[in-house]
């Protein structure tokens, strides 16, 4: 069985009136990319900075590889390398004095430093970008850079917050990618996002986080198990009549049904033929559309009806 | 720690707004200085003639006639008169002092006292100050001999044009009088103020709540004081070398004569230089904001000590010294000044050496307050 690398129990954080992280529980094994997921404000940088004991919190327990985690347990930060969202590098160093700047406050042995220094480089494709500047990298480049000063000591346990914003979609793949190369490595890897699909593509578990709680925890089709939507036939479509969309929805296993931008969105709960339901629908009414798809549900879908419904309307 | 003494170093030397500020700037400002005070300044302007106007204010003329005959005679050791007299009422001598045509007005009273009412404090003024002062204390004897022994009366008169103008060549030092390296001096006290930038820019680094880069320190297995502490070495050694770089300029290329003894230079430089290091690792420590609010708050506090020490309006430190002395001790720029000031008049004296105390006294002062604030902000909320 695997060794649990993070545990917090009943973690709290309060700025003032504000509840950043309300009883907060989470439990991380050995080797699995964990996925923090939740929309801004949600607490996954405030998590991830109680982890690293950056900040203090107002109660709760945290322990990494099996220790209680203070900012003095040195040898617990040397097991671990964080990927901030923000890119923090010196810019009067190059790309290669960054990584070894950083590297060294890990790895003291000059040679072993020098070797781990050239495989973050590589791993990370900056090869030729060496004697660069940050300033003279683009922004897909320096969020690689920041990635290599993050993980260049070889760190056990990976704390990535939110590595992809403002990344193009070519770096963000190769980001994505790389960090799926260092789970197979061996590495135990916190991924925070709130792109969706990028936690669904990599994460082996995930937990959908909103002011400061965790409200889903699960593999990704875990998640999509626990909620109402099963799937979704979306039409596009210039123009539809009310009573079409009442026809609609008395078909089998449709609960709702949604119109806007052209796009008809009629979703299922259960059922087994649904697409070819809704086409002999339209077939027998005549109705002319552009095109007609199926799709199953997203983790923007467990989000939208865990959060964006039950949680969100009622606060409004 | 040397490997990050070593990056830190580098980190500096590639800065270019650092280097720009704290050494390009003032080695540009100082030849400006040199090209403008050009025909102003030169070795020879120390024995300039004091532009004075006297005002006589006696019913009994003698008083008066032997002070004029006294302050006629008063001349250099090469031969230039000290004073260009004016002789006038009160009320054009003080629109001659108003419009800057005269460096001070001397008022002969009736019962032979003599005033001496100046615009401003400098080298000019003290050297009229010492005249008055030495005439009044000859006075005396004068009148006495005068009435005892009329033969000796021309012998005392001699002794006293000597006197005074022995007080005025060859006063404490060989220093520099000219009021003009007065200019080249506080240019190297701010280039060692400046170092403060480089200090501010190694705490920021640091801290987790005021840079990327000080949250990825943060997060590392070495404790931050180990990284400040190389940083902090490492400015004080690029700002000490950029002031000894800015001073070699100043004396091999443009020949400023900066009169005091250099080592005394240098030890203020170097004292200075930590000054200036240290009042950026306090304002670094102290509340929250990243490089750009940091650096906001220790412009202003330094132009407000500046300000306060005279190196913008120069009657301040005057005025500073009669109504509130203690800012004067407690200013660093305020300090730093007097120091190179009194080197350079007096010497390596009671003075010179007090002050050099004082901004080792401060420096360690802000060196601990910036570690209590240091400790105090460590787990504080980001």
């Amino acid at each position: 069985m695997a060794e649990t690398v993070i545990k917090v129990k009943n973690l709290v954080k309060q700025y003032k009136e504000l509840t950043a992280l309300d009883n907060f529980d989470l439990e991380i094994k050995e080797g699995e990319v964990f996925g923090l997921l939740g929309p801004n404000g949600s607490g996954k940088t405030t998590t991830i900075n109680c982890l690293l004991s950056l900040i203090t919190y107002d109660n709760g327990e945290i322990q990494i590889f099996g220790k209680n985690m203070s900012g003095n347990r040195y040898d617990i930060k040397a097991k671990i390398g964080v990927v901030m969202q923000n890119v923090a590098v010196f810019q009067e160093l190059t790309v290669y004095e960054n990584i070894n700047f950083f590297c060294g406050l890990y790895i003291k042995d000059k040679k072993l430093r020098k070797q781990y220094v050239e495989d973050a480089i590589k791993f990370t494709g900056l090869e030729d970008f060496k004697k660069f500047y940050p300033k003279k990298l683009s922004g897909g480049l320096l969020r690689r850079l920041n990635i290599a000063c993050g993980i260049a000591h070889k760190p056990k346990l990976i704390i990535l917050d939110e590595p992809t914003v403002a990344v193009d979609p070519q770096s963000r793949n190769k980001i994505l990618e790389g960090i799926q190369e260092l789970n197979r490595q061996g590495a135990t890897v916190i991924y925070t996002s709130h792109y969706m699909e990028e936690v669904e593509q990599i994460c082996t578990r995930i937990a959908i986080m909103d002011k400061g709680k965790c409200i889903a925890l699960g593999t990704s089709e875990e998640l999509k198990r626990k909620i109402k939507n099963t799937e979704n036939v979306i039409i596009d479509i210039k123009k539809i009549y009310d009573e079409h969309i009442k026809g609609l929805k008395k078909l089998s296993h449709c609960y709702d049904i949604q119109y806007s931008g052209d796009k008809l969105t009629i979703k299922f709960s259960g059922g087994k033929h649904n697409l070819i339901n809704v086409m002999n629908y339209i077939a027998e009414n005549n109705i002319s559309y552009d095109r007609i798809y199926s799709e199953l549900p997203t983790l923007n879908d467990v989000f939208l009806e865990i959060t964006g419904k039950e949680l969100r309307d009622r606060e409004g | 720690m040397i490997r990050i003494f070593l990056y830190q170093l580098k980190i500096i030397l590639n800065n270019k707004t650092i280097i720009f500020w704290t050494l390009l700037f003032p080695v540009i400002l100082g030849t400006l200085f040199y090209f403008a005070f050009g025909n102003l300044y030169s070795e020879e302007s120390v024995l300039k003639t004091i532009d004075v106007a006297v005002v006589d204010e006696t019913e009994n003329a003698e008083p008066y006639q032997m002070f004029q005959a006294a302050a006629e005679e008063l001349e250099y050791s090469d031969g230039t008169a000290i004073l260009n007299i004016t002789y006038t009422d009160s009320y054009e001598a003080e629109a001659l002092l108003k419009d800057e045509a005269v460096t001070g007005v001397i008022t002969v009273k009736n019962n032979g006292d003599i005033t001496l009412l100046v615009k401003e404090s400098g080298i000019y003024e003290s050297v009229l100050s010492g005249i008055i002062a030495e005439y009044h204390k000859f006075n005396t004897m004068i009148n006495e001999i005068s009435v005892e022994n009329p033969q000796a009366l021309e012998k005392a008169l001699s002794i006293f044009y000597e006197g005074v103008d022995v007080n005025v060549t060859d006063s404490h030092t060989e220093g520099n009088k000219d009021p003009y390296v007065t200019y080249f001096y506080n240019l190297i006290a701010m280039m060692c103020l400046f170092s403060s930038f480089s200090g501010l820019g190694i705490v920021v680094n640091c801290q987790r709540n005021q840079s990327d880069v000080g949250l990825r320190v943060n997060v590392s297995p070495v404790k931050t004081v180990f990284i400040e502490l190389a940083g902090i070495a490492a400015a004080f050694l690029v700002q000490l070398v950029c002031v000894l770089l800015g001073l070699f300029y100043l004396i091999t290329i443009l020949g400023v004569n900066f009169g005091g003894e250099i080592i005394n230079i240098i030890i203020t430089s170097v004292l200075g230089t930590m000054l200036g290091v240290s009042i950026g690792y306090l304002i670094g420590h102290v509340g929250k904001g990243g490089l750009n609010t940091k650096i906001g708050i220790l412009t202003g506090v330094e132009l407000f000590c500046c300000f306060l020490s005279g190196l913008m309006v120069g009657n301040m430190k005057i005025l500073v010294q009669k109504h509130c002395p203690i800012v004067n001790k407690i200013n660093p720029s305020a300090v730093l000044e007097d120091a190179f000031y009194a080197q350079n008049i007096y010497g390596a004296g009671e003075r010179f050496y007090g002050d050099l105390i004082l901004i080792a006294v401060i420096t360690v002062v802000l060196l601990i307050v910036g570690s209590i604030m240091a400790g105090r902000n460590k787990y504080a909320s980001v």
